[in-house]
């Protein structure tokens, strides 16, 4: 009897409680301006595309790669990150809008203690026990939306604010509010372009946890989308930043980026290098031999094998499809000629390059062809006198593993071992080198470098490597490769120590000596084919130690253009790179003045080039 | 006949925990919903230590038999407040209610439970609470002393005045010790605390 009446007053409690919850306020904000007949349609537009947008986006499976920089105040750099993290996934929208991580490649040993241990931290994990504070990839990817599943008039309550261009697209400005309570809706400004309605960008947060107790938080962020194809606008970038998280007594902030691309994935296309042609009275007696030399059958073996693995990453979007008379051909290509040329490498085949399309900072080599990540290239200096001699230093490195024949494991050459889910690639492809195959590769490459052009400007070369190991020390994740070498030895120093010690000492306070650029201010990815493009935005100088930003996370913004306009406004492809010599402020390879378009005709590259920047930092002069 | 008698108290019991299960499934369900998933977590894992001052009826005059004092006892305590989740909620406590006694009578209470959060704001946390445990009453002249199982039913209401520190602005208990000496002793009282949180 007596429990009987213990849970009676449980239940009615319970009840108690959940009657409090699930009454619906109104939510305080400002009574909103009645909009005109004229505003009304273009937000029942918007609202109507935004559906489509999210059927759109369902049938395709994009990456998304999210790198997040913790802050803390500093006196004279105003803000220094402290920590970071990064993680890169696939978005999978088959039942709801999740993502696949790409696993990092594992580096610890197996053993029964060390298995124990794992477990035991999982489960801690899994409770929330390990960590005071988690970031949560699947939060940052839905950051694409306003709200996935309620974003009308029932919902929201609309206010206009004024008409205004992003770039070339006119856009209507509207005031968005949740007219109900709930946690994760949307409340900010939005961008609406005139034509069809579609939201191009919107700036804001969502609504949280009503209790200062709750352990969930909410970011604000900017999300911007881009007319990738007729018609179809889709996410492309966010901007997230707090400058207090508001989880602890310390200040600790935050500034993260997310990407999104390969909307458009697909196989890679390779032509046959050995085509079978009959040719009347043709007398070849050399090359029409049948017969492979034992050496040849191993280059041959080889070859089949880095092919591969480029092919492979092409496809699961690690890897940029090869833009004609792009970005590698024109700049990185040539460092190689200017490094290769003067220290008498005859090499087999040409070297070519290619870039990996993570921000992580790190660089290998499969074949004959250097990888370097996005995140590397972004981050080099991209003016000053040591700009081209630090990309310059980084490629040595690669060439001379090249050269020293430390190739990746020929395993790949068996199509098999390369069948496994997108998420899989980092732990099942190896391209990673072993520290003596580093160690080696970096005393030959400082050779190639001392017999190169770049003698000269090597000290301010070595800038770069120095502040990548001093930030290197908070910026743990940006320097942890996910599948080629990291910069940095493990113990913190560059392999390039014998160019780093050359290196005058970081000086903030000179304006002159830039020793790496914040990210993102060399290349773009195409969100929908994956090609990469050489940023076309105007250099600033920096005004004071806090435009320098090394290595930083920085906002995001897009001059906007409709892919109609993008494709009629495309300029003819630049001119093929020659070896001339560059002036002394740019690399020998000059980039084009415009970023590469993609090539007529070709329905893979037929996306528009968008105007994209990292806003300058400070009052342009 | 079905149910046979004496299990009829066992069905309706059992009747009532599926149906606070059903309420306790039901009111998660309200919580937990959000249109788009959050960015961040931080490890709902806290624990709070306070101290507190308890005034009490102890529903014993000495008279062999439950009934109102004459007096009120006064009284210390310590409560421990460990959260694991946001509805998952624990509380232990002792309080020592050895002032104004009468005849030398005092009651002690070591008890521990779930508690409830209900309908928090950013300035008020109320909560409800079901604790268990055992009280300790030392009976009139020093002659005697038990323990006995206590459950006490209550809430109250917390207000943070910062990150770290919260007082305890008013905690009321009804407690229930079935098995004392003759028949169901039900003291009641409040307390007035302040808390400290450790992590």
């Amino acid at each position: 009897m007596m429990f009987r009446k213990i849970s009676l007053t449980l239940l009615t409690l319970v009840l108690g409680v959940s009657c409090a919850y699930g009454k619906k306020k109104a939510p305080k904000y400002e009574q909103a301006h009645p909009l005109t007949p004229e505003q009304s349609a273009l937000v029942e537009k918007a609202i109507g595309q935004e559906k489509v947008l999210i059927k759109a986006i369902q049938e395709r499976t994009p990456l998304v790669e999210t790198y997040i920089q913790d802050t803390r105040p500093d006196v004279k750099l105003y803000q220094i990150p402290v920590d970071d993290q990064y993680t890169l996934s696939r978005v999978d929208f088959g039942k709801g809008f999740f993502d696949k991580t790409y696993e990092p490649r594992d580096k610890s040993k197996k053993g029964f203690f060390k298995g124990s241990f794992a477990a035991i931290t999982g489960l801690s994990k899994s409770l929330g026990l390990d960590k005071r504070f988690t970031y949560n990839p699947t939060g940052f990817m839905q950051m694409m939306f306003l709200d996935p599943s309620g974003f009308d008039s029932q919902h929201y309550e609309f206010s206009y604010v004024r008409k205004e261009f992003l770039g070339a697209v006119r856009t209507w400005v509207f005031d968005v509010h949740p007219k109900v309570n709930g946690m994760g809706r949307f409340y900010g400004r939005i961008w609406v372009e005139d034509q069809d309605g579609n939201v191009v960008r919107f700036n804001g947060t969502y609504t949280g946890p009503s209790s200062a107790d709750d352990s969930r938080y909410y970011f604000h962020f900017d999300s911007w989308r881009m007319n990738v194809q007729p018609g179809i606008w889709l996410p492309v970038a966010i901007y997230v930043e707090e400058s207090n998280r508001g989880d602890s007594d310390k200040p600790i902030g935050l500034k993260a980026q997310t990407h999104f691309w390969g909307y458009s994935l697909k196989l890679p296309t390779r032509d046959s290098e050995n085509v079978s042609m009959k040719i009347e009275d043709a007398e070849d007696k050399s090359d029409d031999s049948q017969d492979v030399s034992p050496l040849q059958a191993s280059r041959a073996w080889l070859t089949q094998a880095e092919n591969n693995v480029i092919d492979r990453l092409e496809e699961a979007g690690l890897v940029a499809p090869l833009t004609p008379n792009g970005f590698e051909t024109q700049v990185l290509d040539q460092i190689v000629v200017n490094l290769a040329v003067p220290n008498n490498l005859a090499l087999a085949t040409p070297v070519h390059c290619r870039v990996l399309l993570t921000t992580t900072v790190e660089a290998t080599t499969v074949g004959n062809t250097i990888l370097l990540s996005k995140g590397l290239i972004d981050s080099l200096p991209r003016s000053g006198a040591g700009s081209e001699a630090s990309i310059a230093s980084v490629i040595s490195v690669e060439l001379a593993h090249i050269a020293m024949g430390h190739h990746i494991d020929t395993r790949y050459a068996f199509n098999d071992r390369l069948l496994f889910p997108d998420e899989a690639t980092f732990k099942r492809i190896e391209m990673n080198h072993s520290d003596i195959d580093d160690a080696t590769a970096a005393k030959k490459g400082m050779e190639y470098l001392q017999a190169s052009m770049y003698k000269d400007k090597l000290p301010e070369a070595g800038l770069f490597w120095e502040q990548l190991a001093d930030r290197g020390k908070q910026l743990r994740a940006l320097n942890t490769p996910m599948l080629g070498d990291s910069l940095l030895k493990p113990d913190g120093t560059p392999w390039m120590s014998d160019l780093s010690s050359q290196a005058p000492k970081i000086n903030w306070d000179d304006l002159t000596q830039i020793p790496a650029s914040p990210l993102g201010s060399w290349l773009k990815t195409d969100p929908w084919d994956d090609k990469v493009h050489m940023l076309n935005a105007k250099l600033y100088a920096p005004l004071n130690a806090r435009d320098k930003m090394p290595l930083e996370v920085t906002p995001i913004y897009f001059k906007l253009q409709r892919y109609e306009t993008a494709a009629a406004a495309a300029p003819p492809p630049a001119p093929v790179a020659g070896a001339a010599q560059p002036p002394a402020d740019q690399p020998a390879t000059a980039p084009p003045a415009q970023a590469t378009p993609p090539a007529a005709g070709d329905p893979a590259a037929s996306s528009p080039t968008q105007g994209v920047s990292n806003p300058p930092p400070t009052n342009p002069q | 006949m079905w149910p046979p008698p004496g299990l009829g108290n066992v069905f309706t019991m059992k009747k009532s925990a599926v149906l606070l299960f059903c309420c306790i499934l039901c009111a998660l369900a309200t919580k937990t919903h959000a249109q788009v998933v959050a960015s961040a977590t931080r490890s709902p894992l806290s624990l709070s230590v306070g101290g507190m001052g308890s005034l009490f009826q102890p529903d014993y005059a000495g008279t062999g038999v439950p009934a109102q004092a004459p007096n009120r006892l006064y009284g210390v305590g310590t409560y421990v407040d460990l959260r694991i989740r946001h509805w998952v909620q624990l509380e232990a406590e002792g309080r020592w209610l050895r002032f104004n006694q009468y005849e030398n009578i005092y009651e002690d209470n070591y008890l521990i439970g779930p508690r409830v959060p209900i309908h928090e704001t950013r300035r008020y946390k109320p909560y409800a609470k079901a604790l268990f445990g055992y009280g300790k009453m030392n009976f009139q002249y020093n002659y005697a002393y038990g323990h006995f199982a206590d459950i006490a039913l209550g809430g109250g209401v917390d207000v943070p005045l910062t990150r770290k520190i919260t007082l305890r602005a008013i905690n009321f208990e009804y407690q229930l010790w079935p098995n004392w000496l003759n028949g169901t002793l039900k003291p009641y009282g409040g307390d007035v605390g302040i808390s400290y949180k450790i992590f």
